[in-house]
This record gives structure tokens, sequence and C-alpha cells, in this order.
């Protein structure tokens, strides 16, 4: 059953991908980024689907199965009728040309490294790490009930023993949703495979994301290393901790790739990108933060290149998942935040004591190296590559390519001031989060970056192939060849 | 079929940032299951599952309960509470029962004693169940 509950929610997410995004030649990168994307929009529609079925009709599993088959019909129907209306795009550099297939055996060796190591680090804490079982799985197992109880996942009383901070009941319900869903197709509340079903897809469906959104709209040989980058980060750590961070990194990222493959000719991708946005609020209280700084940057793309309609589409995708997030957030979650009882006082106080800059900087320094292995770290990864290939000015001069940028950037300078005001003890706060919050980022920061890197295909020299002539009484004859050289800036 | 060569800048680059991934993912996983022998199992919850399982068939579904216990550590409180769900813990439970999770075997009802707890069950592997006292 827990299969066909996955199945269940990636089918909706693939199907509403594939309504709104052309078809793509190759196949691979169509197949890869509409069942990436399907896998966790999938998750985010069905959570929010779980979440207001209890709401509005209660704790039941036959109007939750009702719910989401009517929701697949839906998706079906609207699939097979807008089937004729599906641009064809070819993303002229996503296969692999000459020498550059070279990249995907060490690739496939690192992607089957990192299952080994999901499996290796699963077995040994099948629970997951602290969070998760005090936190995201433990709200889920309330969530999952099917009774009244199922309201304590936001209950104030979840904090009261264990002290401000240790459940959260006022997180956001995606990822404790969509597992307790599970559970409830399941029957089998507290059963570990769903926690780490889920953690394993988001992981996956993440590289799958980076991997097909720079083929599409880049070239193969930046979206090998793409992936090869960021399973060399933490990211290969955390996954299998069974936490939020992973999934709020996907959702970042899935933002930013629909925007720039919306912006490349394919409007209602946009919608896409604002739903993408919309379940990462619905994911983490980081996620608001996200949601407010890209929708500030959408509107002001939208509104000074004369793409009104984009917004709308950005706007349309978005709407649902936010407003049940601030619903949820300002009318039903309890003021147990760890920034619920800060004062401007103590933010002014904060913001002026300069022994707190510093401790923030050493430990961005500290984890910053730590997300590597020595000079295998990321921003080394890719500050060579485009030392080598050069950056394409042209595309980071792009409207698009400045929103997101500016994006990821100010929501970076955002988790750094809420680490400057934060009321708990700063080391112990940094200490036990700054590490996995870099999981956030790496999935943009590496699809950002290298969107605007100079691919190896197009410094390509195309040389035609040599004319065959006919051998002549035992005698081989050799043709001259000639060369044209094929390089874009 | 037309042959594509790259400039040999271009392979360097990629070639370079490819080999220094590959290596960065071997060094992660090498550090990584050496870190995951040291910490197998390292916050139990199964097995609190285990130790709780049949205290929590006794309490009714949609009930809260007190805890005490011997140590103070949060991460034990946390699992015990992971094991409970549904019943939620509270600091002034309405039914008057409480929880006792202990690390080691006691005089449980002395304990209970000491703090107006009056023992009801000991189901074992140092849990029980206390009633509040008159």
């Amino acid at each position: 059953m827990l299969l066909l509950a996955v199945l269940v929610s990636t089918a909706v997410g693939y199907l509403l991908a594939s309504i709104l995004l052309p078809v793509y030649k190759p196949a691979w990168a169509d197949l890869l980024l509409k069942t990436s994307l399907g896998i966790g929009l999938g998750m985010g529609i069905t959570s929010c689907f779980f979440f207001l079925d209890r709401l509005v009709i209660g704790p039941s599993s036959a109007v939750s199965f009702v719910t989401e088959f009517l929701l697949l019909a839906a998706a079906v129907s609207a699939f097979w009728f807008t089937r004729d209306a599906r641009a064809q795009r070819t993303a002229a550099y996503a296969n692999p040309r000459g020498i550059l297939w070279w990249l995907l055996p060490p690739f496939l060796a690192v992607l089957a490294l990192s299952v080994f190591l999901f499996i290796n680090s699963t077995a040994s804490n099948p629970y997951g790490a602290w969070d998760a079982w005090a936190i995201w799985n433990q709200r889920a197992k309330f969530l999952a009930q099917p009774d009244a109880s199922w309201r304590r996942a936001f209950s104030p009383l979840l904090n009261e023993v264990a002290g401000a901070g240790a459940t959260h009941p006022d997180y956001p319900m995606l990822l404790s949703g969509y597992i307790a869903r599970c559970w409830s197709w399941t029957g089998a509340i507290g059963d570990v495979a769903a926690p780490i079903a889920v953690a394993a897809l988001f992981s996956a469906a993440t590289i799958g994301v980076l991997v097909s959104a720079l083929a599409i709209v880049r070239a193969w040989s930046l979206a090998i290393l793409g992936g090869l980058i960021l399973l060399s980060t933490a990211f290969l750590v955390v996954g299998p901790w069974q936490y939020a961070d992973v999934p709020v990194g996907y959702f970042y990222l899935s933002s930013f790739a629909l925007l720039l493959i919306a912006d490349a000719n394919a409007e209602p991708a946009f919608c896409l990108s604002g739903l993408a946005m919309g379940f990462a609020a619905w994911t983490k209280n980081e996620g608001l933060l996200f949601a407010l700084l890209a929708a500030v940057a959408m509107t002001a793309y939208a509104l000074t290149n004369r793409r009104r309609k984009a917004l709308l589409w950005f706007a349309a995708g978005a709407l649902v998942p936010l407003a049940i997030t601030f619903s949820f957030r300002f009318a039903m979650a309890p003021e147990t935040g760890t920034y619920a009882h800060v004062s401007f006082a103590d933010v002014a106080h904060r913001a002026v004591d300069g022994s707190r800059y510093l401790r923030i900087v050493k430990s961005l320094w500290v984890e910053s190296v730590d997300q590597g292995a020595g000079l295998a770290n990321p921003v080394i990864s890719i500050g060579l590559l485009m030392a080598f290939l050069k950056m394409a000015s042209a595309r980071l001069r792009q409207p698009v390519t400045i929103a997101a940028l500016g994006t990821l950037l100010a929501v970076f300078a955002g988790y750094l001031f809420t680490y400057l005001i934060t009321p708990l003890d700063l080391k112990w706060h940094l200490d036990t989060s700054l590490y996995r919050l870099f999981v956030h980022f790496w999935p943009s920061f590496i699809f950002l970056l290298l969107s605007v890197s100079r691919a190896a295909e197009e410094t390509a020299i195309e040389a035609p192939a040599p004319a065959r002539s006919e051998p002549a009484a035992g005698k081989t004859k050799r043709k001259g060849r000639s060369e044209s050289a094929a390089r874009r800036s | 079929m037309a042959t594509v060569r790259y400039p040999i800048q271009a392979l360097l680059g990629v070639g370079i940032t490819a080999a220094l991934s590959v290596y960065g993912s071997f060094s992660f996983y090498d550090q990584q299951t050496a870190r995951n022998k040291m910490q197998e199992n390292a916050f139990q919850v199964g097995l609190e599952e285990q130790r709780f399982a049949a205290l929590k068939h006794d309490l009714p579904a949609d009930g809260m309960v007190g805890y005490v216990s011997d140590l103070s550590d949060n991460g034990i409180l946390l699992a015990a509470q992971y094991a409970l769900v549904p019943v939620l813990i509270v600091n002034r439970p309405p039914s008057g029962l409480v929880v006792g999770s202990f690390s080691r075997p006691m005089d449980y009802a002395e304990f209970g004693r000491a703090r107006g707890l009056v023992l009801v069950k000991d189901y074992g592997e140092g849990i029980t169940l206390y009633r509040k006292g008159p």
C-alpha cells in the first residue's frame, strides 16, 4: 500500500508537470524532469489535501482515498484533453557529444555510492536523526490518528514538558502530513518504511531536478557535473536523516529551475514555480522567508520586464499552498516558535553585539569547509570550472537570473540574521543547525551558478566526417579534410 | 557523423571538477560509514517503543499523562513521547496518571512516594505507572 500511496501522489504531480511544461527532447531529460517534479509536487499537493480533509471533514481514511482518486482522475482528464496543445522543445545540448559521454560512468558510480550510503545510514538509525523522531515523525504519528487526537500534532502542550523548541507544534505540515497520509494508507502508524521512503524520494528527486533542468536549460556536461558536485556535499550525509531540510532545498531548487525554464518560452511553468515556492513555505518556517523574498523578486522581474501574465501564472500556483500555510501558521499553530517572544529591544541589543557577528562568521567558515572534503569542496569545484570555462556574462545579466540569484542571496542573508537575533544560545544554535541548513542552498546554488557558466559543448569544434571514396585497383584514396569551427560565446 | 573535439582547456575544467567531486563523494562515504558504525541505534527509539508497548495498551488513546524519571535527559523524554503517541505527556495530567521511565532497577514505589505518587503497576524494563496520591 505504501507503494500505491507514493505512486498516486507522484502520478498527480507528474501529470500536472506534464500539462504545464512543454514536451522536451531528448526524452530522458523530459521524463527525468517531470518525474522528479512529480515526486515533490505530488507530495505537496496530497499533503495539502490530507490536511484539509482532516480539518474540514474529519480524520477519515476513506475520505482521504476518495479525495485523492478524484484528484488523480481530474489530473488524468486534464492531461488527456490538453495532449495536443503541448509545445515541443528540443534541448540542443542535452545529449552527450563526443568524449563528454565519459562523464556518465563516474556519475553512475557516485550515484550508486550515495544509494549505498543512504542504506547504510538508514540501517544504522532507521528512525532517523534526532529531529526526525522528536519533531517530524512524531507529529506525523499524531496527524495519522483516526480520531480527534490528530489535532495534538499542533497542540501547545506538545512543548510543555520538554521545553521551548522541543517538538515545534508550530512547524508547517508538508513533511509530517505526507508521512501521516502514507501511514493512513498502510494502516501502520509509526512504521519506519514511510519516512525512509520519503527521505529517499526527496533526495533522488533533488538530484533528478538538478540534472534534468541543467540539461534542458544548458547542457549535458553541466548537468552531470551539477549532479556530481551536489553528491560531493553534505547533502549525501543529511539525506537519510529524515529531516525537512532536503525537502525544502528541493522546493527552492524546483522553484528556481522552473523560473528559468518558464522564462525560456514556457510561460505556464511559472505556475509550477509558484507552486514549489508555496510548498517550501508549507515545509519549514524558513520557507516562509523564501516565499516572501521570491514573491518580491518575481513581482519586480514581471513588472520591469512587462511579464504580467507570468506573474499571474506564478501567483496562481502559489495561492493555495500559501493560503493553507498562512491559515495554519496564524490561525491554528500555537505561539511556541523559537522567535515567538523575541522583542524589538532583544533584536536591537543583539544586532549591535559585535561578538555575535564574529561567532557567525567563524561558524560559517568552519561549516563551509566541512561541506566538502578538503579541496573537494563545492565552492572550489564550481570556481575551478568557471576558471577554465568562464562565465557567460550575457546569461548572468538576464533578468530572471538576477531575480533568482538575488532571492537566493537574500534568503541566505535572512538565515544569518535569524542567527544574529536568536534567543537561544548562539553557539549551540549554530552548532546544531548550520551544517544542515547548507543543504537548503546547495542544489539551488549549484544550479544557478552552472546555469550562467559556459558549457564545454559551447566550445566544441566540429569536424565533418570524411567523405567515402571507392578504392581504385587495390589502392585506397585519401581525401583532405576541412574543418569548421562551431564556437559560440 | 561529425566528430566533435573540445579545447584542452574545456576538457581540463570538466575533468578536474568531475575528479574532485568523485573524490569528495568517496571521502564522505568513508567518513559517514565509520560514523554510522559508531552511532548505530544512537537514540534507541525502537527500543523505547517496545518498552512502553504494554503500558501504552493500558492507557486511554486520548489520554494525558505526567512523566517522571531518574534521568533528566530531554532525549529520553522525547523518545518516551514518541513511543506513547497519541497519549500526550503533560505537566498537569487531568487523569492523575504518571508514567515512570527508569534507567536502572530501584525501589519504584519509594521513588513515587517521595513525589506524592502511588505505584499502580511495574511493567518491567524500568517502565512503571503511577497515580497521584491523595
